[in-house]
């Protein structure tokens, strides 16, 4: 070993200080948030149902996706700079109120939330043609958010269902729009709530003084129960979260309903959330999803046009296709709801 | 591959294990020093440029190619600055052996194009 440090010993020596510049360079986190470009992926690898497993899609649904990075090194924003198709902006507010190991669970539970919602759209909107399918599902309110002075913080994970909580004079509430009102006596209430394991476990929690208020945000959605629906579904783990693939993994879900391939072999792709009502929901990180599409060579891209407002992600992604000299006539499909991309993907299949 | 196991024997003979040991030891420090910035910058380039995922993938491989041939290059550079008038076939030995872990690494490389990334980017 000695030989070679030896040898090169002067390359060390000058470029010991270089080294670590960069190593600086390369490891220094900065309070900003970088989002770029991601990639596709395919709803199929995420949810399974076991119905017409003899049937073969040509083409492929898939969710876009984007990289966001919060607290990148000096190094990584100053490629994101440089980036044509990244956005840079402040450290948003939950990534400085919770660990990114926290935004990552409250981003998978947003994820699993949706992929509720669309297995209810795609079940509900193939139940009219096929008496076999069979939905059940039940309301379910789950821990969202988290304030700092939450007592027992540790204790309460996100995505625990709440229960119950004993309010004043003992009353048993089970229905977070009463514990305002049942909660006006004390200070400490005993909430009960299952963690992911099933297990049931009660933590008293305090209200902060000032504000009057636990500390904890709710939300309550629809679970589908896959033991009781049919066909049965499973959902995988994934590494991506958020709630933007809701429309296409509904669409990928109808397509593993029926018998006919809604996709005609083309490779579809799209963003935006999905509501029970099948009504699609506006989305964030339009720029970096269409050019993540366009890169990935889309044939058509599904996107919310809601309203003729600046916001629009439609009207923003056709400024993006301008800007980047995207060609999107018949590529940039406007949805407003999930029979929208039906009625679109049925009227591509007919005119072939 | 006999050739090459009598060419590790010759070499274990006339330098013995510690020097050996001590060799690459030194070419694995130095070659780390060298690659591990390049790794750094391919990594952090990717994760902003992640549309690019495969060719980034690709360049990743091609450094892992290039810290295994630089390894062996040193540790035979080495060996030879402890005895320039080795008898040992070093040269050979260290050449194969740097070809053979270099398959090995573009195998592996390959799995990694086309079966973990698919997985990961569900």
């Amino acid at each position: 070993m000695n030989e070679l440090v030896e040898k090169y010993q002067h390359a060390i020596k000058y470029l010991f200080i270089p080294y670590l510049v960069l190593l600086f360079l390369l490891f220094y986190p900065l309070e900003y948030y970088v989002q770029s470009p991601g990639g596709l992926s395919e709803v199929e690898k995420l949810v399974n149902i076991e119905y017409q497993e003899e049937k073969e899609t040509k083409g492929s649904i898939s969710t876009t996706f984007v990289m966001g990075i919060p607290s990148p090194t000096i190094f990584q924003f100053l490629v994101g700079y440089f980036n044509p198709y990244s956005d840079l902006s402040v450290l948003p507010a939950s990534y400085q109120q919770y660990t990114p190991t926290e935004v990552t669970r409250i981003s998978n539970l947003d994820k699993v939330i949706s992929l509720h919602n669309a297995v209810i759209v795609a079940y509900q909107a193939r139940m009219q043609d096929d008496p076999a399918i069979i939905l059940s599902s039940e309301v379910k309110t789950v821990v969202f958010g988290k304030s700092s002075t939450l007592s027992h913080y540790d204790e309460i994970a996100f995505g625990d269902e709440f229960v119950s909580l004993l309010g004043d004079n003992d009353t048993l509430v089970k229905s977070i729009s009463e514990i305002g009102g049942a909660t006006t006596n004390g200070n400490e209430y005993a909430f009960t709530f299952r963690n992911k394991a099933g297990e049931l476990y009660t933590v008293n929690l305090l209200k902060n003084l000032d504000t009057g208020l636990f500390g904890i945000t709710f939300r309550t959605y629809e679970e589908v129960d896959p033991a009781l629906s049919y066909p049965i579904f499973t959902i995988n783990d994934s590494n991506i979260g958020g709630p933007s693939g809701g429309l296409l993994q509904t669409l990928a879900i109808y397509d593993m309903l029926t018998e006919t391939d809604i996709t005609h072999g083309k490779k579809i792709a799209g963003t935006g959330t999905i509501n029970q009502d099948g009504s699609v929901g506006y989305i964030g990180g339009v720029k970096q999803k269409i050019i993540t599409a366009y890169e990935n060579n889309v044939d058509v891209f599904f996107i919310p046009y809601l309203d003729d407002v600046s916001y629009d992600n439609y009207l923003e992604a056709v400024n993006v296709c301008k800007a980047y000299n995207i060609p999107y006539e018949d590529w940039l499909i406007p949805i407003e709801t999930f029979q929208n991309a039906l009625d679109y993907l049925n009227l591509m299949g007919g005119a072939e | 591959m006999k050739q090459y196991f009598a060419g590790w024997r010759q070499i274990k003979a006339e330098y013995g294990v510690k020097a050996i040991l001590d060799a690459f030891l030194g070419a694995f420090l130095l070659s780390t020093l060298v690659i591990a910035p390049i790794y750094f910058i391919l990594i952090e380039v990717l994760i902003v440029y992640f549309v690019k995922v495969y060719t980034l993938a690709v360049l990743l491989i091609v450094a892992t190619l290039f810290y295994n041939i630089l390894l062996h290059r040193l540790a035979k550079q080495s060996l030879f600055l402890k005895k320039p008038n080795c008898l040992a076939p070093v040269g050979k030995v260290l050449f194969w052996q740097s070809v053979g872990g270099s398959v090995l690494l573009m195998i592996l490389g390959l799995i990694v194009l086309f079966v973990l990334i698919p997985i990961w980017m569900v």
